[in-house]
């Protein structure tokens, strides 16, 4: 069985499953008259032994991990202390005569509303700590010892942990040279838990939705914090290939200041071109750092978020383009027009999260509502005067839609007095597109493929869907077979095509999209030293024939094994570096 | 209730370790704090009200002290806001 979530701490491991679920034990009653203060009292012991418990686990982090990482709880005793939290919850011991366990669960619950109202992602995530001493709190009243600590002492190791979520403070007090990895089933990358087992070196891949529900504890199950697979009683070819991926980017480490400056070409004198995927502005330094040639797909629906969907001003937009552009100069910059959700204005999240699959989104979204895409055209032309600007579209599906939107591009145009061409693209990432890039390619100046609304669309597969999770396929053949066509007409029409899903970040797949006849990828900035370097032994033309039979592969399994040599070829630079074969 | 506007110049706007410290320095005067950033209005001593103000980089808060120490409190608070929460 094959879970896929987000890997956000880099690394593989393999080990029995052990499945952790934190069970909600809430207690309620009212209260005599009599029996308040006696509440309040349980209530002040427990905050108590929170505290101590917390300047004990933070102690401890700042001993084996880092001081850094121990402020973490240093946030969460001032927590503790907040007037919104234990001094509520007293409150509501005296005012509504409730006991103390149930004036917490509703101190908390009132926290949680407030924090979920907010639309910024990062003080979502926040919402971490608070369940955490809001939960060490509540299990305070009723003392007892997490048993999760003692069962990893207990069983066989090497463990990899599946929990339905793990606070930060548990996962302090576990031991991490036991449990090799984490898999959760919520999560993000700044939850202080995922900061944690990162900075400790333990691969980690979160919001997976039911893997606690799927997944028998026991089971041998292999995890790739880098791609965020997560493979239940893995065969020896999956276990081999993620070797691989590791010996390829552990090879790219080595050499990276090397490869930095080197162009990507394969090992028979193929050119390919790598630019980075970019969500944040202000880290454009990464993707120089990295050695892009450019930028692939700059996501600009990010600059909405944190706003409340309010529509960002032409100047602001100007300039941060503008800003992209100076630092990336005189390489190219690729910005896709808003791909955000019409009535909630906020970006769709491809890959998990809140979204609207058949939703009125991306260039529909646009022509159906259109001035907020009318000032986001008027800045990028205003931009697009300043450096190699090009503008992508989201979410097209049929060439009508590319007629409409050059010709508010044009009418724009005409009102700023400018004539500064900029090439127009479209994103491939509904079957319909895929099926049509004959006739898209003809009002299209440009093409990149999204793969991850791809897979999704062909497969009929929501990736948010947990009993879906191991359905979602990259290299099942209804997929390669529509990347093959699509490369094919591009090429026919002599269309610059490029990819810019999830497949271009993994070396191996782009070895395997390379042979469908793909040249250029766009990725996340830290991929792009590993796919470079696996490149540099791939034969195009051995990944050619590999290509060819794995369009008529059967099942996934049988695709890893064709492309198993593959990934052994672009694994070979490992072997050649002389710091990496001890 | 003394007030005084600052302005927000860390980089990462009032996080968590820049709220956490604005209460430690908060909660070392008697006086009762509280900062509003528009509509919203929370206790100065409380992490996760200051939190849920949102702040980012370049947002103006007005900070209010009532009590015997108010004025030495706002000045306190403005200088740390000001230096981008950072111990001077």
């Amino acid at each position: 069985m094959r879970l896929r979530g987000r890997g956000v701490a880099p690394g593989l491991a393999v080990g029995r499953a052990l499945v952790a679920v934190r069970e909600a034990r809430q207690v309620r009653y009212r209260l005599a008259s009599s029996g308040v203060d006696r509440e309040r009292q349980r209530l002040r012991a427990a905050r108590d032994r929170t505290r101590r418990e917390l300047e004990e686990i933070s102690a401890r982090v700042s001993r084996t991990v880092g001081s850094a990482q121990a402020a973490i709880f240093a946030a969460q005793l001032l927590m503790l202390d907040d007037p919104l939290l234990a001094r509520r919850a007293d409150e509501l011991i005296r005012t509504e005569r409730i006991n103390a366990d149930w004036a917490l669960e509703r101190a908390i619950q009132e926290l949680h509303e407030l924090f979920a109202r907010e639309g910024d992602t990062w003080l979502r995530e926040r919402v971490g700590d608070l369940s955490d001493v809001g939960g060490r709190l509540q299990r305070s009243l009723r003392p007892a010892r997490d048993p999760l600590i003692d069962l990893v002492q207990e069983l066989e190791a090497p463990i990899i942990l599946i929990a339905d979520e793990l606070s930060p403070s548990v996962a302090a007090q576990l031991d991490w040279t036991r449990v090799q990895g984490l898999v959760s089933d919520v999560g993000g990358p700044t939850h202080h838990t995922v900061i944690l087992v990162r900075s400790l070196g333990i691969p980690a891949v979160v919001g997976l939705g039911g893997a606690t529900g799927l997944i028998a504890p026991g089971q041998l199950t292999a995890i790739n914090g880098t791609t965020g697979e997560v493979v239940v009683d893995p065969p020896d070819v999956v276990v081999e290939q993620w070797r691989r991926q590791a010996e390829i980017a552990a090879a790219a480490t080595l050499a990276l200041g090397e490869l930095r400056d080197q162009p990507a070409v394969t090992a028979d004198g193929v050119r390919i071109t790598l630019e980075a995927n970019l969500e944040i502005a202000d880290e454009v330094h990464r993707v120089l750092d990295a050695g892009a040639e450019g930028i692939g797909l700059y996501r600009s629906e990010f600059l909405l978020d944190g706003s409340g969907g309010q529509a960002i001003s032409e100047e602001t937009q100007f300039r941060t383009y503008r800003g992209l552009l100076d630092a990336m100069h005189p390489r190219p910059v690729t910005i896709r027009t808003f791909d955000a959700d019409e009535v909630q204005g906020v970006p769709v999240m491809r890959g998990g999260g809140r979204r609207d699959v058949f939703g009125l989104r991306g260039i529909r979204a646009a022509l159906h509502h259109d001035d907020g895409f009318r000032t986001q055209i008027r800045a990028l032309l205003r931009a697009a005067e300043h450096g190699p600007l090009r503008i992508l579209l989201p979410f097209v599906t049929s060439d009508e839609e590319l007629r409409q939107v050059r010709g508010l591009i044009d009418e724009a145009r005409r009102s700023l007095g400018t004539a500064t061409p900029v090439p127009i693209g479209a994103m491939i990432e509904v079957p319909a597109a895929a099926l049509t890039v004959d006739q898209l390619a003809r009002h299209a100046d440009f093409l990149s493929v999204g793969t991850n609304d791809l897979i999704q669309y062909t497969l009929a597969v929501d990736r948010t869907d947990e009993r879906l999770a191991g359905h979602y396929e990259p290299t099942a053949s209804a997929v390669l077979r529509l990347l093959r066509g699509i490369a094919v007409a591009a090429r026919r029409l002599r269309c610059p095509l490029s990819v810019c899903g999830e497949m271009a970040g993994d070396p191996v797949l782009v070895g395997l999209l390379t042979g469908l006849g793909f040249r250029s990828f766009s990725m996340a900035p830290a991929a792009i030293p590993a796919v470079k370097q696996g490149l540099r032994y791939l034969d195009s033309r051995a990944a050619a024939v590999v290509a060819r039979k794995a369009l008529r592969a059967s099942s996934a399994d049988e695709v890893q094994a064709l492309i198993a040599p593959l990934a052994a070829a672009m694994a070979a630079g490992h072997a050649r570096l002389p710091a990496a074969s001890g | 209730m003394m007030t005084r506007e600052a302005m927000v110049t860390s980089p990462l706007g009032l996080h968590a370790r820049a709220a956490a410290r604005f209460v430690r320095v908060a909660s070392g005067f008697r006086s009762q704090i509280r900062v509003t950033r528009g509509s919203r209005t929370t206790d100065g001593k409380s992490i996760l009200g200051l939190l849920l103000l949102a702040a980012a980089r370049g947002t103006v808060l007005t900070i209010g002290a009532e009590g015997v120490d108010a004025e030495e409190a706002i000045d306190a608070l403005c200088a740390l806001t000001a230096r981008g929460f950072e111990d001077s």
